[in-house]
């Protein structure tokens, strides 16, 4: 696949018009809108007067229908699948790093995240991992390189990734976010206690060489004082069943890796600063 | 605990995406890295939306959020060898070649310029937005955006005159 996309119309003005880095835009001499306000004539909303100017213009009517039609799309593909290929396979991209980042950081103020891993894990050189066991369960880890699962957490008007041991609370939402390594599938399963049913949340395959933003998220309800998920990543397609089985045991080898993690939970009312 | 529906995310994705993907296009130059930067803008937009109750409000947001991305990323570019300007160039209309030689000149200035005047350039010159758009967009006063306008200007300025310098004292 080649790095080259349809853009869609370019909307701009003829050649001696060039736009200029510095001094006023030279589209309000011009009487061009902005691209914010075709964007949003494509959404529905527009002014008698853009109205008047997208009959007249063809090039601002050009960008306005694209973004229409395309918005309008009868297959839009999942979130996660529609990064382009990397043009340079060594390069992480941006989401990635940023991840990193922030959970690297996190780490050093002790007060954002983590990636939790799974009991037991071992990083790519075989050393076990220094990890600090949080909520009587899960271990932590902000090593580069090997298998994660981070937790945001929303919470009103503010997203924060857990620090493996923040109290959620009932209202926030959560979503996972993996770095799969490898792994090309996951469940993930829910239980309210060591010997209570597992629930199977979530189920989908994965990419193997990029951080996945699950598509799913929950919304944390006031009933008991801890929620429970558990994160199977699997080299190969696991029934249901077997994905089961892998979470209860907490077995792990080179295709199947799992991360339990325990988040304490605020009963309803108990308010808290946030982190 | 409750799960949100796959369509609900779907919709939203959707009825933005284009717009985003079509932004981050504009903004940066390496296609790859405009995919990227489009992907996590919309994951974010996903971890918020429950902030957001109109389409006035999330494209603002959207325009906002992948601005700050894309000045992350020039900072984060700034000693990287520069494309091949034959592919950079390649199939890009006049207009889109002229945004172009913009985003070359905001990336090499970027280190020079704090975030929130590379924020209102990329908005104003980019984007072509109205300085009461840019105000909308970021939460500035239309002074505030007025003044760092004036300031981005007025360091372009002084640069494009070092340089200028540099190349003649260049033999």
């Amino acid at each position: 696949m080649t790095t080259t996309r349809s853009r869609g119309p370019d909307h701009h003005r003829e050649p001696s018009q060039h736009l200029r880095i510095s001094g006023a835009p030279p589209e309000r001499g011009q009487g061009h809108p902005s691209f914010l306000a075709l964007d949003r004539a494509a959404l529905g909303s527009r002014t008698a007067a853009l109205s008047r100017h997208l009959s007249e213009c063809d090039r601002c009517r050009a960008h306005v229908d694209w973004i229409a039609g395309a918005a309008a799309a009868p297959e839009m593909p999942r979130l996660e699948r529609v990064a382009a290929p990397r043009s340079r396979p060594l390069r992480r991209r941006p989401a990635m790093r940023a991840w990193l980042s922030a959970a690297t950081a996190a780490a050093a103020v002790a007060v954002a995240v983590v990636a939790l891993v799974g009991r037991g894990d071992r990083d790519e050189r075989g050393a076990s991992r220094s990890a600090a066991p949080a909520a009587g369960e899960a271990r932590f880890d902000t090593s580069k390189g090997a298998r994660a699962v981070g937790v945001y957490v929303l919470r009103g008007r503010r997203t924060f990734l857990w620090n493996g041991s923040e109290p959620i609370a009932p209202g926030d939402t959560i979503r996972l976010k993996l770095v799969p390594e490898q792994m090309t599938q996951v469940h993930v399963f829910s239980t309210g206690g060591a010997a209570g049913p597992l629930i199977l949340l979530h189920r989908a395959d994965i990419a193997p060489d990029r951080d996945d933003l699950l598509d799913t998220a929950w919304r944390v309800d006031g009933a008991g004082d801890r929620e429970v998920l558990i994160v199977v990543l699997s080299a190969r397609p696991l029934s249901p069943a077997a994905a089961e089985a892998a979470a209860r045991s907490g077995g792990m080898g080179d295709d199947i890796w799992v991360a339990r993690l325990v988040l304490p939970k605020r009963p309803a009312g108990d308010e808290e600063v946030l982190p | 605990m409750t799960g949100l529906a796959t369509a609900e995310i779907e919709h939203t994705y959707r009825q933005y995406f284009q717009i985003v993907r079509a932004k981050c296009a504009r903004m940066l130059r390496d296609p790859a890295e405009a995919q990227d930067v489009a992907q996590e803008t919309f994951a974010r937009l996903w971890i918020h939306r429950a902030d957001i109750a109109d389409s006035q409000a999330v494209t603002a947001w959207l325009y906002r959020t992948s601005t700050r991305l894309a000045v992350d990323s020039y900072r984060r570019n700034r000693g990287r060898e520069p494309l091949d300007a034959q592919r950079e160039d390649a199939g890009r209309t006049p207009g889109a070649a002229d945004r172009l030689h913009a985003v070359r000149l905001l990336e090499r200035i970027a280190g020079r310029a704090p975030p929130r005047e590379l924020e209102v350039a990329i908005l104003s010159r980019i984007d072509e937005l109205t300085q009461d758009e840019v105000a909308e967009v970021t939460g500035m006063s239309s002074r505030t955006v007025r003044r760092l306008l004036s300031r981005f200007d007025g360091r372009l300025a002084r640069w494009s005159g070092q340089e200028l310098e540099q190349r003649e004292q260049t033999p």
